[in-house]
């Protein structure tokens, strides 16, 4: 177990690089062969001293910092390094510790400071997220839609200096349908179709006609003719019905954009101009050439896993909760977030919070009969012939038996008097 | 100790076989009582059955109440009836199973292959078996043609539209072999399906269904005896009409009525049929009832279990106590009790105990028998006294209690306390830890409970004592600590203008357990920050901005962030000496704390109790005598806030009225990707915002410098928001400045009559002061339409807690009903109680956060001072 931690250990700083990776194989598979991309192992950069295996990486890291910037001796940086050590093992989980409990109520004990609203961003801006306790419900249920799709957007280098180029590529992602730009008049006793484009949406949403035009007619399969209205489309002897289909079909057709953007904004950050939307598409964004891999994200977290695979889904539950939490004055230890992330996320899919999500996998009957639908648990574990093991929590308290977490695991024997 | 281990728990189906076995008895009659009280032999309330009546024998075991655990009987019915909980399992077999030779209707090559399948998913291949048979039309097997199967809810069955019965049911699936339930996912050797038809009803003892005898003598049944009753009686029916060979009709009603009674037995709510009714109308509990949800018996009784030895009473507070202790009543102390054990080592005292007290209310002997003690036998007692004995005694000071405030959201709501017996009724405790039970004295009441063994004892005391607890499991830093009062006082004290002659300052150090004068540092005086400091460890050392001076950067009093000399606002310790700085919610505060925080971290914990104990005290004693009260006098509006607010005002409305012109004239500019109205609304919204600051800004200037300026500060609205212990800017801008924009779902109100908000408008008015904007405070008082405008504001905020307690309540629930299992093992993963791996290392580091600095492993800071310091 001993040398199977720093394994581990590096592991975790190394997340970010690996969903680059992942990504930019993502895009590349489309002209390419997909490419079996291995991750060298970073050699470690520093080497701990005897006694100190147990320190991750990181932290050396700061410690060397110190003595670096100290300029220190080895001999007079030891009692330095030695003391952190002693900290650092003080400061460990003791084994039994109901490390799951304590998350729990760190989670829920703030719950009730957690606010109903509706959160802006940038002040006046058109996007909105849901944040509050409705958001922290949806990302722990693992719903497959989040409410209020977000996505952030990072242009790659000469793009995001200026806001003119990027507010006319946030322009172009802007999902248009046919819809939205035409208007239709249909005069059902000659089985005519009057289809009128409204200029000022047109020149507002960047469509050109005569493009929709070409589109319209390809659509419809008849070549308009142009009347003083707009174009005048004759279906002649064709079934109602069939128009009617026809029609909707066009009106639903997209002229631009991607599927799902509804709203863009750009907004200016850290001297770089971001794009903002409201409504989500990761898969489709980034196989746009223009956009920087490493910082487009959205907020919708089942989202993410399907895109970029479990291990980002975790990280994005773990940022977004976290960042919720945080945005409400709620001061909670990360590692408490990582482990509700962590148990979502096991499995290789992220389960939810919910009776049909975790409690759902649970192996003992009593757990789940005393949390939801005591009597459908019960009747299925009989004609399953489940058996109860004992393991948990609940079920040792439902038996009368001491639970076995954290004094519980262990017996005590007091040693008898020796004379 | 535990001397028998449940190790599992097998589930299966009882069958006839197993029902008739188990029976004590059959139940025959459906009366329960005869005519002079005493139970029918061979009725529901035969002592076969068990006993509820003390003192009785059960006449099946021949054990009394306490120790009989009762037993079963039967009802062996006339006709079969579907247990209403299978029939969809049964549905599920009739469509996939042959009629005539049991099979499932798959052919045999098919099957092989399915059971191949069926070793690596089964409940996938149990799925697909039940989609592939639903259209066969003919069995493979026998060839026998296959009718259309369907399930009349719940508990009817038809064959091409034609009634089955449950004895055809139970004929059809008795043939399935064992091999094709075992594809079905069935373990025919615990279950057959055969068994989900009754052909027996068991008859659950008395003791799970016991009578009530009301003070009239009449008894009152149990929900489920008065079930039984009319099963008995419909079966009993039933049979005489079969026998007397009634016309298939009149049976057929009956066997349906039968089934009813049956259905209902098990639960009452099926769908599709009509509850069972009391006499008096109410509805029946009966099994599923009794089981489910919140009141049932999972929930209920067998997750939340009732204990002795506990107690409960309202507290009130008293800065007296250590955080440690308890005040607990003489009248409680005396009903509980604490079991002690008599060694070589204690024999004396408890000897002394016995003697000179009435503390010791029992003894036992090793061999189990007890005895009272009482003034007669005292002298007897004492002289067999000797180790090996156990006594029983009344609660002491220094015993370790468990105090609980519910709702118990977090382990800090119950913590261990060590006992302090006080006259008086209520339970008291240092008002320092109110935070972690999150109770106040408004008439909380709290419990209290005693550990019994010595176990107990020990765990309760090294993990649970309050002292303990200081440094939060959720973020890592200080929740027990100062508040309200404590910190208001603790802020007066350290304020520069405070000083004491040498009488006051005796009275304090008395208070914080000094005898000795300490040297004066201010000719003869002694100042604040003095007796302050001798709170502290003496290696004590911190540099840290106060609160106030953010407060006083944020008003622009302060320009330069560096400068803590013109207001006394960093915060300097050396040595354990507060040199400079005032002391409030920047160093006490909860979880920002930077003084509590270190001492919660550095120090035992014992050095944080004392300090909390000395400092506790003198703050309180100093608000005592000097009064923390406020006066209207304080809340009087200057004219310079004056001015500020009418100029403010008359700009506010003139550029609302602007933009009310511009936005009906249709050129207002919109704000990207919103339209023009709600633009409209977010620039009203901010503009009445941008006043309120404004005129917010400068009041908080004057008083603060009225505060920090004057030689005796007097005004103590701003003692509490500088010192940050309550209140906030915003309450007294509310109150001697202007209330500002009302909001209602982050927006101007907006809901009301028809194109007004109130009728007290105009229509179609659409400017400030049609849109909540309130230009009073609550010392002028609001005119009409400004109360409106509030109440909607306020009412908002009401309604938002009461749905958010609700929503957070659930998702807590749920929360610590996945994560309750997980738990640290001992080779360092995190694991689930089916030792699922989680985490190879918890939260990637193995630190544990309430260990930690804020979330950080280490607390580089404080190594690299004990370093430095220890070198040289």
């Amino acid at each position: 177990m001993k040398k199977k931690k720093p394994v581990q250990k590096q592991k975790a700083p190394k997340k970010p690089k690996e969903k680059a990776k992942t990504k930019t194989k993502g895009k590349k598979s489309v002209v390419e062969k997909p490419i079996l991309i291995t991750i060298p192992r970073p050699k470690p950069k520093y080497t701990p001293a005897p006694g100190m295996e147990d320190l991750p990486q990181q932290i050396l890291g700061e410690l060397f910092a110190v003595i670096e910037a100290k300029k220190w001796s080895d001999a007079k940086a030891k009692p330095f390094i030695e003391k952190a050590s002693q900290q650092f093992q003080k400061n460990k989980v003791d084994s039994g510790e109901a490390v799951g409990i304590i998350a729990a109520q760190s989670l829920g004990e703030p719950g009730t400071q957690l606010t109903l609203r509706t959160k802006h961003f940038a002040g006046a801006a058109e996007v909105s997220v849901g944040s509050g306790i409705q958001r922290v419900e949806e990302i722990v249920d693992g719903r497959s839609k989040a409410k209020y799709p977000v996505m952030t957007i990072h242009l790659k280098e000469p793009l995001n200096k200026s806001r003119a180029e990027t507010e006319k590529f946030a322009k172009g992602l802007i999902d248009v349908r046919m819809g939205d730009v035409l208007k239709t008049h249909e005069d059902l006793a000659e089985n005519i179709v009057i289809i009128q484009p409204l200029e000022e949406e047109m020149k507002e949403k960047g469509v050109e006609p005569p493009e929709i035009l070409e589109k319209i007619n390809k659509q419809l399969g008849v070549n308009g003719r142009k009347k003083k209205l707009g174009y005048e489309y004759s279906f002649g002897r064709t079934p109602l019905l069939k128009v009617r289909r026809q029609l909707l079909k066009l009106l639903d057709l997209r002229t631009k954009g991607i599927r799902g953007i509804e709203k863009t904004i750009v907004i200016e950050e850290n001297n770089e101009f971001i794009i903002k939307t409201s409504g989500s598409n990761l898969k489709a964004i980034l196989k746009l050439p223009e956009i920087d891999l490493e910082k487009t994200i959205t907020n919708d977290v089942k989202e993410i896993s399907t895109v970029l695979g479990i291990e980002a889904g975790r990280q994005a539950i773990v940022s977004e909760l976290y960042g919720t939490l945080k945005e409400n004055d709620i001061a909670i230890d990360i590692r408490h977030v990582m482990l509700l992330a962590d148990l979502m996320t096991f499995s290789g899919e992220i389960k939810g919070i919910v009776r049909t999500g975790i409690t759902k996998g649970k192996e003992s009957p009593f757990a789940r009969a005393a949390f939801e639908e005591t009597t459908k648990h019960l009747l299925e574990a009989a004609f399953k012939g489940e058996r109860e093991h004992l393991q948990g929590v609940v079920e040792n308290i439902i038996v009368g038996q001491p639970i076995k977490v954290g004094t519980g695991r262990v017996e005590l024997v007091m040693k008898g008097k020796t004379k | 100790m535990l001397l028998k281990k449940i190790t599992a728990i097998e589930f299966n189906i009882l069958s006839p076989e197993d029902i008739r076995k188990m029976t004590s008895m059959e139940v025959k009659t459906a009366e329960t009582y005869d005519k002079d009280g005493y139970p029918m032999e061979g009725g529901l309330m035969d002592p076969h059955l068990g006993v509820i009546n003390p003192g009785l024998r059960c006449k099946t075991c021949g054990q009394k109440m306490k120790d009989c655990p009762g037993h079963f009987g039967s009802i062996e019915l006339v006709r079969p009836a579907v247990h209403s909980e299978f029939s969809k399992r049964l549905e599920e077999l009739l469509h996939e199973t042959c009629s005539q030779c049991g099979r499932i209707v798959i052919a045999e090559e098919k099957l092989k292959e399915l059971t191949e399948q069926a070793k690596r998913d089964p409940e996938e291949i149990t799925k697909k078996i039940l989609t592939k048979t639903k259209k066969v039309t003919k069995c493979p097997h026998c060839n026998a043609a296959r009718g259309v199967m369907a399930l009349d809810k719940p508990t009817n069955f038809y064959v091409d539209k034609e009634r089955i019965y449950p004895n055809q049911v139970r004929e059809w699936v008795e043939k399935i072999p064992n091999s094709d339930l075992r594809l079905l996912g069935y373990n025919p050797d615990l279950v057959r399906p055969e068994w989900f038809v009754l052909t027996v009803l068991p008859v659950p003892p008395i003791t799970i269904r016991p009578s009530i005898t009301l003070e009239s003598g009449i008894k009152s049944e149990d929900d489920l005896t008065h079930k039984l009753v009319d099963i008995i009686r419909i079966n009993q029916r039933l049979k005489d009409n079969i026998e007397a060979g009634a016309p298939q009709l009149i049976i057929e009603d009956l066997w349906d009525l039968l089934q009813y009674h049956i259905t209902t037995y098990f639960d009452n709510n099926t769908a599709g049929v009509p509850p069972a009714k009391h006499r008096s109308g109410r509805a029946l509990r009966t099994i599923v009832q009794r089981l489910k949800g919140k009141k049932g018996r999972f929930r209920h009784n067998l997750t939340g279990k009732r204990v002795n030895f506990a107690a409960r009473s309202t507290i009130s507070p008293d800065p007296f106590l250590s955080i440690n202790q308890v005040g607990i009543p003489e009248s409680v102390a005396r009903e509980l009790t604490v079991p002690d054990f008599v060694t070589e080592w204690n024999k004396n005292k408890i000897g002394e105990l016995i003697e000179k007290t009435d503390t010791v209310l029992y003894i036992a002997r090793p061999n189990g028998v007890r005895k009272k003690v009482t003034d007669q036998n005292k002298k007897e007692i004492l002289e067999e006294l000797e180790s090996g004995f156990k006594i029983e005694r009344k609660l002491l000071d220094d015993d370790i209690v468990l105090f609980n405030r519910q709702p118990s959201l977090h382990r800090l709501s119950m913590m261990a306390h060590k006992a302090k017996i006080m006259p008086g009724n209520t339970f008291r405790i240092n008002p320092i830890v109110c935070k972690p039970y999150n109770a106040d004295f408004d008439g909380d009441e709290m419990n209290l409970h005693v550990p019994q063994t010595e176990e107990g004892k020990v765990e309760a005391e090294k993990l649970m004592l309050v002292q303990d607890q200081i440094l939060s499991p959720r973020y890592g830093a200080p929740v027990i600590t100062f508040e309200e009062d404590g910190i208001s006082g603790c802020f007066i004290l350290s304020l520069k203008q405070t000083v004491f002659d040498k009488k006051d300052a005796m009275q304090y150090l008395y208070e914080m357990g000094y005898t000795e004068l300490p040297p004066a540092d201010q000719e003869k005086k002694y100042s604040g920050k003095l007796l302050f400091s001798l709170a502290l460890p003496k290696d004590f050392n911190l540099e840290a901005n106060s609160f106030t001076h953010s407060m006083l950067l944020k008003t622009g009093i302060l320009k330069d962030k560096n400068n803590g000399k013109e207001f006394d606002s960093i915060v300097r310790i050396k040595k354990g000496r507060l040199e400079e700085g005032i002391i409030d919610a920047g160093s006490l505060g909860e979880a920002r704390g930077k003084l509590v925080d270190k001492l919660g971290r550095d120090y035992p914990p014992k050095v944080t109790e004392q300090f909390y104990d000395k400092l506790g005290r003198v703050a309180i004693e100093l608000l005592t005598r000097k009064g923390l009260t406020v006066g209207l006098d304080e809340y009087e509006t200057s004219k310079s806030v004056e001015r500020i607010r009418e100029h403010v005002l008359e700009e506010v409305l003139e550029e609302a009225k602007k933009l009310v012109e511009k936005f009906k004239r249709g050129t207002l500019e919109h704000i990207p990707g919103r339209t023009v109205k709600e633009s409209f609304e977010i620039i009203m919204m901010q503009l009445g915002a941008k006043a309120k600051k404004r005129v917010e800004k400068q009041l908080m200037q004057e008083k603060i410098r009225e505060l920090l300026e004057s030689k005796h500060p007097q005004y103590n609205t701003m003692v509490m928001i500088l010192s940050k212990s309550r209140g906030n800017p915003t309450n007294v801008t509310n109150i001697s400045g202007m209330w500002g924009q009302a909001a209602v779902r982050e927006g101007r109100p907006k809901r009301g009559f028809k194109n007004r908000l109130i009728t007290l408008n105009d229509r179609n008015d659409i400017g400030a002061m049609a849109g909540g904007f309130i230009v009073h405070n609550f010392m002028e008082g609001m005119d009409e339409k400004e109360f409106f405008y509030h109440a909607m504001g306020g009412r908002q905020g009401e309604v938002d807690t009461g749905v958010a307690t609700k929503v957070s309540g659930y998702l807590y629930r749920r929360l610590a009903n996945s994560l309750k299992d997980l738990v640290v093992a001992n080779d360092s993963t995190v694991r689930t109680a089916a030792n699922t791996l989680i985490q190879f290392v918890y939260g990637e580091d193995g630190i544990f956060p309430g260990k930690a600095n804020r979330g950080n492993a280490l607390d580089l800071e404080n190594i690299l001072e004990a370093t430095e310091s220890g070198k040289k």
